[in-house]
């Protein structure tokens, strides 16, 4: 994993892979002037608007192979569901950079390929996609190697790239080492805040949700944190920071408003930093009214944790990819969130700030041993080599991966298996006290099996009366 | 059972040292895929039930599990997990594969296995053209499969029965 690129020379490269693929070059003071020329508002300047206004932004996920199909499900989401920022969620073969593979689909069989392939189709076929919708799109991935993919996003005239040195290799690779990754991702920050230097104000969207099961608030905050204040050195002002929703109300407010107070200490103050919430990433409820029981309980969560943005669902996430109509329908229930009569809905606000008083001690301790190295690439890499940061499932092999989550009885998420996170006794007093039972043992499967389905447990839907 | 470490259980190392006996079953990812939170709980699961289990992990190269087949002698069965709906794109080598290194274990994929949320039924079939022996529908089946081929596995190696190491697929859980 990982190409061979020079640390100044990050366009340049995509420029020699244009050239080798037999497709025109971008010029580099081209596209920052498209970008400067741009007419339409940019996801920091759609941010800015909502946080002022205490709105919640509505983006769906969506990528398929065929230009042609991109260009028309981009259409229905922007028509139809009106999404205020757009998604092209790239393939897994690019993400990966598995080139030959992803070339190849993309000309014989876009329509097997799960997202699109961006570097296949260009960044001229993409700006031009783009440059067709009000509202700005923003490139969604996993790639632990990022930088082909955010040249081309930039030449394609986006403004918005997800992912991080952490939070894009930890779920995303098995192998790519941290501090390869962190390099990386380096240099896409160092870009963005070159461009910054420019007035053009790249939206960087760290992926805390991680691997997407079971994630501890704290860790999804720590992990986050880490990747803001990197990208902050090199220069990026805009930052948003997501979070998985849980599913309890309680604990996911308060992570969310952990979001806000960890930026206001470790961020610089013109640096704008946005929380995101991303609908349930676990196993989703097949049945429709539950599923979209959880997107509207993703709605409230979002509306009551102040989020700017949230990344919604559809009703057929359990089989697959969605249909447009099934992401349009997803896109509209959760513009619910911004409905004020939620507000009439009783806060537990004494649940709310005992547990964000918690989360936000916990990101402390996580952070407290890097901190004291100056938040270093190889402190970092150190601290995942001990255990002392750490994720629950990790894809990368050399993670301990030895944390070991679980629910409390109102289904919030927990630690039962420390690891060999710094926690202080108190910290770890809590977790126990939440989960109140000790678990049996850490290869209890049956109970870490029945936390992870927790959320898709099927009810049966009461039938609607009936007007006479 | 005997008794067994939570490092034992979790250990996602690739090479473990395989105690003589136990029924071996190599785990996998996808090529193109990184979903490895089911993988890693059946992992940890067919440990507690007592197999060996070499995880090869996300993202892994069909390449990568067949000589890793090679390797070992005696593996009851590959499992390759797909989630992110290119199973067929990722497996389409498999024939290729499976005839260079005269492959002679059970394959099952199990998982997402084509993208989109509405199926038309036929990607199992597609799946087992090109070489799959088990396709799951339900984690549960895959327990099943491997105690049968466990179970046959064992009545073959019966030196009155006078069996063959080979498995009568066909007769099995397939679906």
């Amino acid at each position: 994993m990982g190409l061979d690129i020079q640390s100044d020379a990050l366009f340049d490269q995509y420029r020699t892979y244009c050239q080798q693929t037999g497709t025109e070059p971008p010029i580099e003071t081209e596209a920052i002037h498209y970008l400067k020329g741009l007419k339409t508002l940019s996801v920091h300047d759609l941010l800015t608007a909502a946080r002022s206004k205490g709105d919640v932004l509505v983006q769906p996920r969506c990528g398929v192979g065929e230009i042609a199909a991109m260009t028309q499900l981009l259409e229905t989401l922007s028509s139809k569901g009106h999404a205020d920022i757009l998604t092209l969620t790239i393939d897994a073969y690019t993400r990966l950079l598995q080139l030959e593979k992803v070339s190849d689909l993309a000309t014989n069989e876009p329509d097997s390929l799960n997202g699109f392939p961006l570097l296949s189709h260009g960044w001229q076929k993409t700006r031009q996609m783009c440059a067709s919708f009000n509202a700005p799109c923003q490139v969604r991935h996993g790639s632990p190697d990022p930088r082909l993919l955010f040249a081309a996003t930039v030449a394609s005239g986006i403004t918005s790239f997800e992912g991080g040195g952490l939070s894009y290799n930890i779920p995303y690779s098995k192998d790519t080492s941290i501090k390869d990754s962190l390099r990386y991702w380096q240099e896409v920050d160092t870009y963005s805040g070159n461009l910054a230097k420019q007035n053009i104000i790249v939206d960087r969207e760290l992926f805390g949700t991680l691997t997407a099961v079971l994630i501890p608030p704290c860790i999804a905050l720590a992990i986050t944190m880490i990747e803001a204040i990197l990208a902050a050195r090199e220069g990026v002002k805009c930052i948003s920071i997501a979070y998985p929703q849980s599913g309890n109300l309680s604990q996911d407010v308060a992570a969310l408003n952990c979001v806000t107070t960890l930026a206001r200490a470790f961020l610089p103050p013109d640096v704008d930093c946005f929380p995101v919430l991303h609908q349930f990433m676990g196993v989703f409820p097949q049945a429709r009214h539950n599923a979209e029981a959880l997107i509207v309980l993703g709605s409230i969560t979002a509306r009551l944790g102040n989020a700017t943005k949230v990344i919604n669902k559809t009703y057929q996430e359990a089989a697959g990819i969605p249909s447009s109509q099934a992401n349009v329908d997803g896109i509209l229930l959760s513009k619910t969130a911004n409905s004020w009569l939620y507000d009439l809905l009783p806060v537990p606000i004494d649940q709310i700030e005992e547990e964000q008083a918690q989360i936000y001690s916990e990101v402390l301790e996580l952070l407290a041993p890097i901190l004291d190295r100056d938040l270093s690439h190889d402190a970092i890499s150190d601290a995942f080599a001990t255990g002392e940061l750490d994720v629950p499932f990790s894809a990368n092999s050399s993670l301990h991966s030895a944390v070991i989550p679980a629910r409390s009885s109102s289904g919030g998420i927990y630690i039962s298996d420390f690891g060999n996170l710094p926690f202080s006794e108190k910290t770890k007093a809590f977790h126990r006290a939440r989960l109140n039972t000790e678990r049996s043992d850490a290869t209890d499967m049956a109970a870490i099996s029945r936390d992870i389905l927790y959320l898709a447990t099927e009810t049966t839907a009461t039938a609607a009366p009936q007007l006479s | 059972m005997s008794e067994i470490s939570k490092l034992e259980v979790w250990q996602t190392a690739t090479h473990l040292e395989l105690d003589k006996g136990a029924p071996i079953v190599i785990l996998a990812v996808a090529p193109s895929d990184v979903h490895v939170v089911a993988n890693q709980i059946i992992a940890a699961q067919l440990r507690v039930k007592g197999y060996k289990v070499i995880n090869l992990g996300a993202a892994t190269p069909l390449q990568e599990v067949i000589e890793t087949w090679q390797s070992h002698s005696d593996v009851l069965a590959i499992a390759i997990g797909s989630v992110n709906g290119h199973a067929l794109q990722d497996l389409c080598d498999l024939p290729k594969l499976k005839q260079l290194y005269q492959v002679t274990c059970p394959i099952i994929v199990g998982g997402n296995l084509s993208i989109g949320a509405e199926k038309d039924g036929s990607e199992g079939q597609k799946l087992k053209d090109i070489g799959v022996d088990y396709i799951l529908t339900d984690v549960t089946q895959f327990f099943d499969i491997l105690d049968q081929l466990k179970n046959s596995k064992n009545r073959s190696e019966r030196p009155s029965h006078g069996g063959t190491h080979e498995f009568d697929h066909a007769q099995s859980l397939a679906v």
